[in-house]
């Protein structure tokens, strides 16, 4: 298997992906990995269907994902692996992808979560799960671009004096 | 690199450029966005706009592309207006969000008159009727599910 790289990002397949980061990690393949949109045969098609062009589109539950990613079939690809959320990323991590960097993106406001950066607000949720995957080695970067400097989302935590 | 400027009718070179800058994660060197305001003379925007390719390095036959909002327009006419002193002028009308990626990324390998064409080309590839491109994906889903649970 050969996952280029692991994006947490609340918006999933948008602008800064298509444009930017699918050249700049050299991905063919996009994997959304969500248990909810994977159920969901309309969100599903749409996503595969406004895919961009060129690449490889596939909408998988966090288990499909990691039978996905291990399948020898699936070896030639070079997968970009999108998750909504932490919890998720760690779901992954502990179904062994793997990795030993992830990045989160963007990680919009919803009620209760704290402010980061001007795009990313965590969840106490997403605070746990960010510790459990820095915890069982996992180094957590803060990335919005490719080309702008990559910081370490731990710092960032405690720097907004959330950990 | 080849400088971009953005011209437009109210905040629509503004909005473009801002946009751009969401999408590539922050300030482009070498881009520019000028607007011509209800209240503002059409026949001075030449003028500013000459004074903005100025800004942007952009001399004498020197390249560069400019997007204009529409064509035949005010802001597209300055554009074009200067064009026997600035020969190296590309003015591409119609901008789109799409074209304008398209350009600032490859406009350090490119020259103005290609960043031009591939311009054009993605510009208008690049409107699609995205409803009907789902509608069908997803009529076309259905109608599978529908053959799997007949069998």
């Amino acid at each position: 298997m050969s996952i280029k790289h692991l994006r947490i990002d609340n918006r999933l397949v948008h602008g800064q992906i298509v444009v930017s980061w699918l050249q700049a990690t050299g991905s063919d393949t996009v994997i959304v990995a969500n248990d909810v949109i994977a159920a969901d045969d309309f969100q599903k098609t749409m996503l595969v269907a406004v895919s961009p062009p060129g690449i490889r589109e596939r909408i998988l539950s966090i288990d499909e994902t990691l039978a996905y990613v291990k399948d020898p079939a699936h070896a030639d690809e070079q997968i970009f692996l999108l998750v909504k959320e932490p919890a998720d990323a760690l779901r992954l991590h502990r179904g062994g992808i793997g990795l030993t960097t992830m990045n989160v993106g963007n990680m919009a406001f919803v009620v209760g979560a704290k402010r980061v950066s001007n795009t990313v607000f965590v969840s106490p949720r997403d605070i746990e799960a960010a510790r459990a995957l820095t915890a069982e080695g996992v180094s957590l970067t803060c990335q919005m671009m490719p080309t702008v400097a990559r910081d370490d989302f731990m710092q960032l935590l405690a720097k907004a004096k959330l950990i | 690199m080849i400088p971009v400027l953005i011209v437009g009718h109210g905040g629509f070179a503004d909005g473009l450029r801002d946009a751009i800058e969401m999408i590539l994660g922050g300030p482009q060197e070498g881009l520019m966005a000028l607007a011509l305001r209800p209240e503002e003379d059409p026949a001075e925007l030449a003028g500013r706009v000459d004074g903005a390719l100025s800004e942007l390095g952009v001399e004498g036959d020197g390249g560069a592309v400019v997007l204009a909002d529409l064509f035949g327009a005010s802001p597209a006419n300055a554009a074009t207006s200067l064009l026997q002193r600035r020969p190296g002028l590309q003015i591409v009308t119609g901008a789109n969000l799409p074209m304008a990626l398209e350009l600032l990324m490859l406009r350090e390998t490119a020259e103005a008159p290609e960043l031009a064409g591939i311009a054009l080309e993605r510009g208008r590839d690049a409107i699609r009727d995205a409803g009907a491109v789902v509608r069908e994906a997803y009529a076309r889903v259905r109608a599978e599910m529908q053959a799997g649970e007949d069998r």
